[in-house]
């Protein structure tokens, strides 16, 4: 008898652990600190609902006439400006490794439609999901694409390509403008002349600076916040 | 005797040399067939496709629409100038495009032409190729473990009915032998007032309410596995998994900032103003995680309605200063930190070269995204003690002299995160 019961007793029990075999939840659960968690002040995150209520604005450009942070001075061509597209140079100081960041670069954000091999024939549009065929960059009249026309291209996009300005910054576009270019040098285009002499101090320097600016970067958007805080508790 | 014979012989190598033209003729012009479907591609594919509407309309059938012959001849070398002649098919195709120019191609010849249209009407599209079998394995599986719990719930409440008949039994079985020898029956206590089971059930309760209030306590704050429902049905598995997207082509901002970023329309827009439809149906059929059926080409009128893009007119709705009128998705959080701690991508991406999916888990085979790590410090800590900083040819970490030192003179072998600071508290928390 009383073994019995202690069977049963064990067996519901056992029923009742294993029953919770879900592998996710809906509901992110209790939390100790709500105001830090869900944070009040404007974050990048943030639900939208508080900045809607304000009458705040997405997708939208960022204001005329000013320059971010490590960005270059922009070209002012317009969309429809083409002969001045064309004629664009590299601003920048480009090494030989800038070009393996443009090529890494390009396997991101291009190579999705245009392919590995810049032949058009990217996985998206042989996989028939894409159905306008992207340029061929190693064949046609693309091949003699000036760098400044493929810049602006990045820009503003192209055909059916949209624009990637939003996700490349300048400098990054031009890295991999000159990965574009140097194969197509290989390919049978213009000679590729966009990179400069590898001088092993000068990017020495150079990418300490910018490791160093990025710290400060950072610390800067966090001191700010910290500081706005205290004028608050102040 | 000779003249004949010698008449012959010509006769002979004339007919021979005939046949000879005629046969190189043949193979002259197999030769300069025209082959529609190169022409096709390298001319017309960037903005049109035999049977869906691309930037110019689906091309299947054409010669069938328009006016004539001549006509479509005369619009694939110029199209501007027919529209210039009035031309009233003309103007209403350019209109229905949105005035969209097409290219003229005046180096096409009347039979290129005639090969293409043959190439874009015989076109037919390909068939969608396996790749289903894994995924239908994988819902059986889930189906069979939700079976097997229901059999398990089963099979325990027919033991239990079992057991209680076969106590009831065993019970009645004892009187009656008792009542046939005449022996008094000790009246059995009911097991809520046995003293060993109210012991037995009060240690179980003391036990059970201790591992739930430690389990809340580590818990509380801890979200793994949260799944939340998103305001649009967006599967990483058919982005970065079946489509090969890169993470960074949206999350941008992984290497750039403090933020990996979810991306804005815009960025969708890149494919999605031509990808309208959800075509993987038979090869990846969408389910949320409770098994309902999702639509996939409603999800992606959804995008549509806050990117602010007209699917019909196939331009962005614009307000009067030109401003594209779209709005943010709402997507809910997921991985999420409290104020108090301090993370940066770019400096675990750029730096630390750590894989997405070290900490992500495999996004790329999730439908719905849920947090696969803890996210907790313990978390954080333990694999900072554990991995090595990748210190060679690594200029950020150049002011660590003394251990590159050691490095060279090989009494040190790697440098873990915990050496250069990664277990102090002011490296997240300030």
């Amino acid at each position: 008898m009383k073994k019995i019961h202690f069977i049963l007793i064990v067996v519901v029990g056992a029923m009742v652990v294993t029953s919770c075999g879900k592998d996710y939840r809906r509901n992110p659960g209790k939390i100790y600190a709500p105001d830090m968690t869900y944070s009040r002040a404007y974050d990048y995150y943030n639900t939208t609902d508080s900045i809607n209520a304000a009458g705040g604005t997405f997708n939208k450009m960022p204001v005329k006439n000013t320059i971010a942070r490590e960005q270059g001075i922009p070209t002012h061509i317009s969309e429809t400006d083409t002969n001045a597209a064309k004629a664009l140079q590299n601003p920048y100081a480009l090494y030989a490794k800038d070009l393996e960041q443009g090529k890494r670069l390009y396997l991101i954000h291009c190579a999705i439609c245009h392919g590995e091999k810049l032949d058009g024939q990217g996985p998206l549009y042989t996989s028939e999901k894409y159905i306008a065929a992207p340029a061929n960059l190693i064949g046609g009249k693309y091949l003699n694409f000036s760098a400044g026309k493929i810049y602006h291209a990045i820009v503003y996009g192209k055909n059916m390509m949209g624009s990637y300005a939003s996700q490349l910054d300048s400098k990054q576009r031009w890295k991999v403008v000159a990965y574009i270019k140097s194969i197509q040098a290989d390919k049978g285009g213009a000679a590729f002349n966009m990179i400069s002499e590898e001088s092993v101090v000068e990017e020495a320097v150079a990418e300490h600076n910018h490791s160093e600016e990025g710290e400060e970067h950072d610390q800067d958007g966090d001191h700010e916040h910290e500081n706005g805080e205290e004028h608050g508790a102040h | 005797m000779r003249i004949p014979q010698c008449r012959v012989h010509i006769r002979v190598l004339t007919v021979f040399l005939f046949a000879t033209l005629l046969s190189l003729f043949a193979i002259n012009t197999s030769a300069q067939e025209i082959n529609g479907e190169a022409l096709f591609k390298a001319n017309c594919a960037s903005c049109h496709h035999p049977t869906k509407d691309g930037t110019g309309p689906a091309l299947k059938g054409v010669d069938g629409r328009v006016p004539s012959q001549e006509w479509l001849y005369k619009w694939v070398k110029n199209s501007a100038a027919v529209i210039a002649s009035g031309d009233s098919y003309a103007n209403d195709i350019y209109k229905k495009w949105n005035k969209t120019a097409m290219t003229a191609f005046q180096s096409l010849k009347n039979e290129e032409i005639d090969a293409i249209v043959e190439y874009v009407n015989s076109y037919s599209p390909p068939k969608p190729t396996g790749g289903g079998g894994g995924d239908t394995t994988d819902t059986e599986a889930t189906q069979n473990g939700g079976g097997s719990t229901w059999l398990y719930a089963l099979l325990t409440l027919v033991l239990l009915l079992a057991a209680f008949v076969l106590s009831q039994v065993n019970k009645m079985l004892n009187k009656n032998a008792n009542d046939k020898l005449g022996l008094p029956t000790k009246k059995a206590i009911p097991f809520y007032r046995n003293k060993v089971y109210i012991a037995l059930a009060a240690v179980l309760c003391f036990i059970g309410m201790g591992v739930y209030l430690s389990k809340g306590g580590v818990d509380m704050g801890r979200q793994k596995d949260y799944m939340p429902e998103q305001p649009i049905f967006y599967s990483h598995k058919v982005h970065a998994g079946i489509n090969k997207i890169n993470c960074q082509y949206c999350h941008s901002g992984a290497e750039k900032s403090k933020h990996a970023m979810v991306p804005s329309t815009n960025v969708c827009m890149n494919c999605h103003k031509q990808i309208n439809e959800y075509t993987g149906d038979k090869e990846h059929p969408l389910y949320t995680a409770e098994g309902e059926k999702v639509n996939g080409t409603k999800e992606i009128q959804k995008l549509y309605k806050y990117a602010g893009w007209n699917p019909e007119k196939k331009d962005y709705n614009r307000d009067a200063e030109g401003n594209i009128l779209a709005t943010a998705i709402p997507w809910v959080k997921i991985h999420n930190l409290p104020d108090h701690v301090y993370f940066n991508h770019s400096l675990h991406v750029v730096s630390g070269k750590v894989a997405c999916q070290q900490c992500h888990g495999n996004i790329e085979q999730m439908d719905e995204v849920k947090q696969h790590s803890e996210l907790s410090m313990g978390w954080c800590i333990n694999c900072h003690r554990e991995t090595d900083v990748q210190f060679a040819d690594n200029h950020y970490y150049s002011i660590f002299e003394k251990y590159h030192q050691e490095i060279k003179d090989g009494t040190r072998e790697s440098v873990k995160v915990s050496d250069i600071g990664g277990l102090e508290c002011q490296k997240c928390h300030y």
